[in-house]
């Protein structure tokens, strides 16, 4: 097959991983470049000690050849963090508003760039964690509301997404089959009740 | 020539490139859209031509550009003119064309199989001239060429000895249909980015309204000409 079959209409996460990669964030360089020209955006001329932004995977790089430091997102810290905790506990039927790639993003950062972060990494870890768990529950139990016709999933990020789609997406399309049967049935039906009771009326006639 | 000469015209390439078309300023949130609102629709998207002639030209243009650094950079590597920087920034350059070819070979590859799995659907579509064209020149050789040899395979191996009423590919006659047509009534995932509120009319005369950023899951053909106008992504 062209597209292997488990890549079609869903996203792994490596994928999900290379998108989050794209979003701009901000870099304390510690050294001297010329702006350069790529084929979509171009990364601004880079200064020591000025901060700039640049998509994430040219910050990754940098850092990978320790050129920069990364500025960390304003929600990527325990405090704020733990706020955005406390709102999922207290409204149990909504889900907090984080960035449309919080988990791949703070994963990344993690892993590659923990020395700038504000916060102790393991501090946050447990955090991020926490936060990941009660919003997994939440979903889960959100599967409940499943219909045939639309369900509404504000506040999801893309990766939450994409671990709901399977299940989703063929649970309503089975309902969605039912619905569409059983309609049609209940038309055939009623074609076939007043058929009937015209014959009736036919034979009170005679 | 050094250095400097070469990023140079590495910036003035590009400027006149971008002059050329300002329409897109965002090349790579088009082409990511495009991928993945083609990824999760039940039904093959109109092509998109513009889109694809820009990035593939832009992507030779840098690859000339990087192959005439390197080769520079080889020339010039013993005599130690050759900085780090520099490197790091041909890094950088490459890195950024490999990640443009990800997502136009993903793209190519996932229209390729829906072109192959309702082959007999977008062909016949393709002979109504009166429908919008979804296929680009390519793919529609490809369609037609692939379906030739599919249909003499299938003959040479067992149409042949089957009786000449259950041979036909694409039967419609009785109960089933033997031409596979694309499902639009699929659930999708849909977000909107379109900044004023609407409301989609649902098909039981319901209408949902849409807020912005707003995830919904909903038919696929309910949302269809919102696609087109840019106002909803499929996620």
């Amino acid at each position: 097959m062209v597209l292997p079959a488990q890549l079609q209409n869903n996203l792994t996460p490596s994928e999900v991983n290379f998108l989050a990669e794209n979003e701009l964030v901000t870099i304390l360089p510690r050294y001297t470049m010329q702006k350069m020209q790529l084929i979509g955006t171009k990364v601004p001329a880079l200064r020591a000690m000025r901060r700039e932004s640049v998509p994430l995977w040219v910050a990754l790089i940098l850092k990978s050849q320790d050129k920069c430091s990364i500025i960390p997102p304003k929600w990527l810290n325990v405090a704020y963090l733990k706020d955005k905790y406390d709102e999922e506990v207290r409204k149990p039927n909504q889900f907090s508003a984080l960035p449309w790639n919080w988990l791949e993003i703070s994963k990344m950062l993690l892993a590659r760039a923990s020395d700038d972060l504000s916060d102790p990494s393991h501090l946050l870890r447990s955090v991020l964690q926490d936060l990941r768990e009660i919003r997994l529950v939440k979903s889960r139990k959100g599967l409940k509301e499943l219909n045939e016709s639309n369900i509404v999933l504000n506040g999801l990020s893309l990766l939450e997404i994409n671990e709901l789609r399977p299940f989703v997406l063929t649970v309503m399309n089975k309902l969605r089959q039912l619905h569409d049967t059983s309609n049609a049935q209940d038309i055939a039906d009623q074609d076939e009740y007043e058929d009937g009771g015209y014959d009736d009326d036919d034979d009170d006639d005679i | 020539m050094d250095i400097d000469d070469i990023l140079e015209e590495f910036e003035t390439t590009a400027k006149t490139d971008l002059k050329k078309t300002s329409v897109h300023d965002n090349l790579y949130n088009d082409l990511i859209t495009a991928m993945i609102n083609e990824r999760m629709a039940p039904e093959l998207l109109p092509y998109k031509k513009e889109l694809l002639d820009e990035v593939l030209q832009r992507l030779s243009n840098q690859q000339q550009n990087l192959l005439d650094s390197h080769e520079y950079g080889e020339v010039n590597a013993s005599s130690g003119v050759v900085s780090s920087d520099f490197k790091l920034q041909l890094m950088i350059i490459e890195t950024d064309i490999e990640r443009y070819n990800y997502l136009v070979r993903l793209y190519l590859r996932t229209r390729l199989t829906k072109i192959d799995k309702h082959a007999i659907h977008y062909i016949n579509e393709t002979m109504e001239s009166d429908k919008e064209i979804r296929l680009s020149p390519e793919e529609e050789e490809y369609i037609n060429q692939h379906f030739k040899i599919i249909t003499k395979l299938y003959n040479n191996s067992f149409l042949k000895k089957m009786p000449p009423s259950l041979t036909l590919l694409d039967d419609t006659a009785g109960e089933e249909s033997m031409i596979e047509h694309p499902d639009i009534n699929k659930h999708v995932f849909i977000k909107s980015i379109s900044t004023t509120p609407m409301y989609i009319k649902l098909d039981d005369g319901e209408d949902l309204p849409i807020e912005k950023d707003g995830i919904y899951v909903v038919k696929y053909n309910v949302i269809k000409k919102y696609i087109d106008l840019g106002d909803i992504v499929l996620i």
